[in-house]
């Protein structure tokens, strides 16, 4: 019943978590800038430092993060502006095939007018870029030019180039809890590639030569996010951020996350959809209730308080969070599981009832993502696992999507050997889970429903830690540029 | 089968559609073929194709090959829907790989054209919104972008790189990994 006991010692990556203590004292280490990159002696890391210092509007540096979020903002109107400007090329589609070059340079190369006027109707360039199918090559295209970049970059294309192509997973992480081999713990398991990105795969380094007391933490877009004591102390603790796919990147190191006697819980949220916007929540007690404080990493790679909001619970100490569209969900478990979620936008901090049958009895490793606008939960009981979705603006209102029987799925031959079923990590769209059987790990494809083996636990390893998926990047991070005059015509 | 709505249905399969090309050549379809395309159904529907629809962005060359296109496909949907109700199952899966790999030949053979017969079909399919046509279309262009340099891309359709030194270098950076 008290599976806040259970999840403690738990492998699910959120689970691990409460073991650990909650955000380190210090705030005297907080100088520490955002800007220390392991490698710095290469000229792109260089470069990264020297533009942060100068902090043009532009900057990259990696502690321009509050930046980053200013300049998403500027995006959304620009896409806007896109979406009219296409609309008015389709209209003048006859027109347009008649000879016109919209959004072609003067001084560009004669061209056959058909090319000219399907590359230049906003929508028509928007429906070939949509198929070229691997975010890679999406990445490429977007430098052709402005109008390419435009489109490619705009957050409504992306959203039907994710449903249309699901981020493919490249293989997944696994941490071996070892007391022996402290320094080989964490392995990288490929899934094999698609022949497409195999040139990909072979140039990118997924093995992460961590420290000996580093830990993984998260896994998001391409980078992944390791948190270590380098000591005895919360004070030296510290969290890196490592990019496999781009190793010339080097690393990023975060400043120590901000600390209060009085957390009991801390955790970093990668800002998802930008790689250098991070959150971190930390949890406290005032009385009965649950106090939130959420920090924003500032582009001077200080912790920021960003906002602060109260639950009437008390000690809700989450075992499975998800952040996203500036929301953190959370599932805690009291006398009864609560799920509860944090709004940064409105500072509201509310409870809402679970599924009618999921009371905590039997139920372990659950974890969510997101589908769409829904949340979903993905929870393992005995050898089922259910997948639920949440209308995020509906409250209290759950589906079940998906229930799948392990038994079946398996046959008795691996079942047997296994007592115990562990949800770890699951697509963003609930397309797969990892999960661990028996001292192995399985990949179960949701929407296909097929298990496969991938890693089983060496002899001299004592159990898995964690395992987290490791996909290609999505969505891809792409900066703000300037719309072009010729953008508007 | 003998109901009066797929009697209904056999008359309006016969009627005849009068499409008139740019260069004013006329091509007479079924209906069910023409109705592949939103544009001419919409027209259909409100009565408006008497004395053919004339077509002023398609040429005939182009309309041919769209016409070519819709046939078969009206074909193959028309085959899907009548199977569906006198076969099992198991045959009606059977049935329905054999169609589905015929059109993806039928495709395949149809796409093997010049590049500036590509573009305008993917304008034809635009104007005369036939869905399926524009993602076939739409995708042997995307095809022919996968896994190219932007310099290819530009080089390939002569595209004038208008992006700044400064945003390109910076949209690199930032996208380093999808790069050789």
């Amino acid at each position: 019943m008290r599976r806040s006991v259970t999840t403690a010692e738990g492998n699910s990556g959120a689970a691990g978590r409460n073991g650990q203590p909650p955000a380190p004292r210090g705030g005297a280490e907080r100088a520490l800038v955002a800007a220390a990159t392991e490698g710095s002696g290469t000229g792109r890391d260089q470069r990264h430092v020297a533009a942060a210092r100068a902090g043009p509007a532009r900057s990259l540096g990696p502690a321009a993060s509050a930046g980053a979020g200013v300049r998403r903002g500027q995006r959304r109107p620009a896409a806007v502006g896109g979406g009219a400007d296409d609309a008015g090329g389709e209209r003048d589609l006859g027109a347009a095939a008649e000879g016109s070059v919209t959004g072609h340079g003067i001084g560009a190369p004669p061209l056959l007018a058909s090319v000219s006027a399907v590359l230049g109707n906003g929508d028509l360039l928007r429906q070939i870029l949509l198929r070229v199918g691997l975010p890679n090559y999406l990445v490429r295209a977007s430098l052709v030019s402005k109008r390419w970049y435009l489109c490619a970059s705009d957050p409504a294309f992306l959203r039907c180039f994710r449903d249309l192509h699901p981020p493919i997973v490249l293989g997944f992480y696994v941490e071996l809890r070892s007391n022996f081999h402290r320094q080989d713990r964490t392995r990288f398991v490929p899934r094999p590639p698609p022949n497409e990105l195999d040139a990909l795969v072979r140039r990118s380094i997924f093995s992460l030569d961590m420290g000996i007391f580093e830990e993984f933490e998260d896994c998001w877009n391409g980078c992944i996010l390791t948190y270590s004591y380098n000591g005895h102390t919360r004070r030296s603790m510290e969290y890196t951020v490592r990019w496999p796919l781009d190793h010339a990147r080097g690393t990023l190191h975060l400043p120590l996350p901000p600390d209060n006697i009085g957390y009991y819980y801390g955790e970093i949220f990668p800002g998802r959809d930008d790689r250098l916007l991070f959150f971190c929540l930390a949890m406290r007690s005032i009385g009965q209730q649950s106090v939130a404080d959420v920090y924003k990493l500032s582009e001077d790679g200080v912790w920021a308080i960003y906002i602060s909001a109260t639950i009437d619970i008390s000690g809700t100490e989450p075992y499975a969070t998800l952040f996203v569209d500036n929301k953190i969900y959370m599932l805690a478990n009291m006398d009864m599981p609560v799920f509860a979620i944090l709004d940064l936008a409105s500072t509201s901090f509310t409870a809402v009832d679970l599924p009618e049958d999921v009371d905590g009895e039997g139920e372990s490793y659950s974890m969510m993502s997101l589908v769409d606008d829904s949340v979903c939960l993905i929870l393992v009981r005995g050898f089922q696992i259910h997948v639920w979705t949440h209308k995020a603006n509906n409250e209290a209102n759950w589906m079940l999507l998906n229930s799948i029987c392990l038994h079946k799925m398996c046959g008795d031959q691996i079942m047997s050997t296994c007592s115990s079923v562990e949800l770890c990590r699951g697509g963003a769209k609930a397309e797969f889970v990892l999960l661990q059987m028996g001292g192995a790990v399985y990949f179960l494809d949701i929407r296909r429903e097929v298990i496969e083996k991938g890693y089983e636990v060496a002899l001299e390893a004592v159990s898995l830690r964690c395992m987290f998926p490791f996909l290609i990047v999505w969505a891809p991070v792409f900066p703000v540029i300037k719309q072009g005059r010729d953008q508007k015509e | 089968m003998a109901s009066a709505g797929s009697g209904d249905e056999k008359a309006a399969a016969a009627a005849m559609i009068t499409l008139i090309s740019s260069d004013n050549e006329k091509f007479e379809v079924t209906e069910a073929t023409a109705t592949l395309s939103q544009t001419i159904r919409h027209m259909i529907e409100d009565g408006c194709t008497d004395g053919g629809v004339p077509l002023p962005n398609v040429t005939s060359k182009i309309l041919a090959r769209v016409i070519e296109y819709c046939k078969k496909h009206a074909t193959a949907a028309a085959g899907e829907e009548g199977s569906s109700s006198s076969f099992s199952d198991a045959a009606f899966l059977e049935v329905d790989r054999a169609f589905l790999e015929e059109l993806e030949e039928f495709d395949d053979a149809f796409l093997e054209v010049d590049r500036a017969t590509l573009f305008d079909l993917i304008l034809a399919a635009n104007y005369l919104d036939i869905k399926g046509l524009l993602n076939l279309t739409c995708q042997k262009v995307a095809d022919s972008v996968k896994g190219k340099t932007p310099e290819q891309i530009r080089e390939m359709y002569n595209i004038v790189n208008d992006l700044t030194p400064e945003e390109e270098a910076e949209i690199r950076r930032e996208t380093q990994w999808a790069f050789e």
